[in-house]
C-alpha cells in the first residue's frame, strides 16, 4: 500500500537524522579527548547518506499487481572518519604533551558541530511533518464512508 | 443523470486525485527524507497531466463522429515520476528546496481532504436519496 510507504519513507528520513545526531552528540563529547584505545586524540566522525529503495519483500510479491513508483528513502550508507589533521595546542602542563609542550586535539570545531546539530534536528522537523502529513491523509481517506 | 451514481464521471476524477495524491505524498516525503542526500534529485508527479489522461482515458473522452474531429488521446495509465527543473543545485549536487517541500506537504495533504470531503459529501447524498424515499 502507498500511504504506507509514503510512512516508511518518512520513518527512514527519521531515523537517518537521529543517527546523525548521535554522531554529532559523540563528537561534541569527545571535542577534547586525547587518549583513545587506537591510540592518540579522538577523530571527528561524520555519516553519508544515500538513498534507499522502499520495496520489501512483501512489496515485490505485490509489486505487479501495484504499480510502485513510489520514492526512496535514506539510510546511512556509513560512518567515516575525518581525515583533517589534528589540532595543535600549546599545553605544557598536560600529561599528554610533547617534549616541545604541544598536545594534540581532537580534529573538532564544536561550533561546526553545533550548525550540523541544529540542521540535523530541523531535518528531523520536517520528517515529522510529513509523518503527520500522512497521517492526516489516512485520517481523511477513513472517513469518506462515514 | 444517465449514469449509476457513482460511476459518473466526477467520482471516478476525484477518485484518480485520490490515488494521485497519495502517490505524491510519497515522493514528498522520499524528497524530505533525502534532503542531505549528496547528488539527490527532486522528484514530483506531472499530477495535472495524469489527472487529464486518467479522465480521457475514462469517459470523458471526446467523441469523434466524423474523420475531421479530433479527441484526447488518453495517456498512459502508470503514472510517471519524473525530476523536477530549474531549482538550485548545492554544492554535493543535491536540489531539494526543503521550504518547497514542505510547503508542498501541506498543500497536497489539504488538496486530499477537500476531495476526500468532496467524495463523503456525495456518499451522503446517496444515503439520503437511499433512506428518504420511503
Amino acid at each position: 500500500m502507498n500511504l504506507l510507504s509514503a510512512l516508511q519513507i518518512a520513518a527512514s528520513g527519521l531515523t537517518a537524522q537521529r543517527q546523525r545526531v548521535e554522531v554529532i552528540s559523540s563528537n561534541l563529547a569527545n571535542a577534547e579527548t586525547t587518549r583513545t584505545p587506537e591510540g592518540g586524540p579522538f577523530r571527528r566522525k561524520d555519516l553519508v547518506f544515500t538513498t534507499q529503495s522502499m520495496t520489501g519483500a512483501f512489496q515485490t510479491m505485490l509489486g505487479d499487481a501495484l504499480d510502485n513508483e513510489a520514492g526512496n528513502g535514506v539510510r546511512v550508507a556509513g560512518i567515516y572518519e575525518d581525515g583533517s589533521p589534528f589540532i595543535r595546542r600549546f599545553q605544557p602542563g598536560h600529561p599528554d604533551a610533547d617534549p616541545e609542550g604541544y598536545v594534540l586535539m581532537p580534529n573538532i570545531s564544536p561550533v561546526e558541530e553545533m550548525v550540523n546539530l541544529i540542521s540535523a534536528t530541523r531535518s528531523f522537523e520536517a520528517n515529522t511533518q510529513a509523518v503527520s502529513a500522512i497521517k492526516e491523509i489516512a485520517q481523511k481517506s477513513l472517513e469518506i464512508g462515514k | 443523470m444517465s449514469k449509476v451514481f457513482f460511476e459518473d464521471n466526477g467520482m471516478r476524477t476525484m477518485e484518480k486525485y485520490l490515488d494521485l495524491a497519495v502517490q505524491r505524498q510519497s515522493l514528498i516525503a522520499s524528497n524530505i527524507a533525502n534532503v542531505d542526500t549528496p547528488g539527490y534529485k527532486t522528484v514530483d508527479l506531472s499530477f495535472e497531466q495524469e489527472l487529464r489522461g486518467a479522465t480521457a482515458s475514462e469517459g470523458s473522452r471526446l467523441e469523434t463522429t466524423n474523420s475531421h474531429h479530433f479527441g484526447i488521446t488518453p495517456d498512459s495509465q502508470a503514472a510517471s515520476v519524473k525530476q523536477v527543473e530549474g531549482l538550485t543545485v548545492r554544492n554535493d549536487m543535491n536540489n531539494v528546496n526543503i521550504d518547497r517541500e514542505m510547503a508542498q506537504v501541506s498543500t497536497n495533504a489539504l488538496k486530499f481532504s477537500m476531495v476526500a470531503q468532496l467524495i463523503a459529501g456525495k456518499f451522503r447524498t446517496l444515503k439520503s436519496v437511499i433512506q428518504e424515499g420511503r
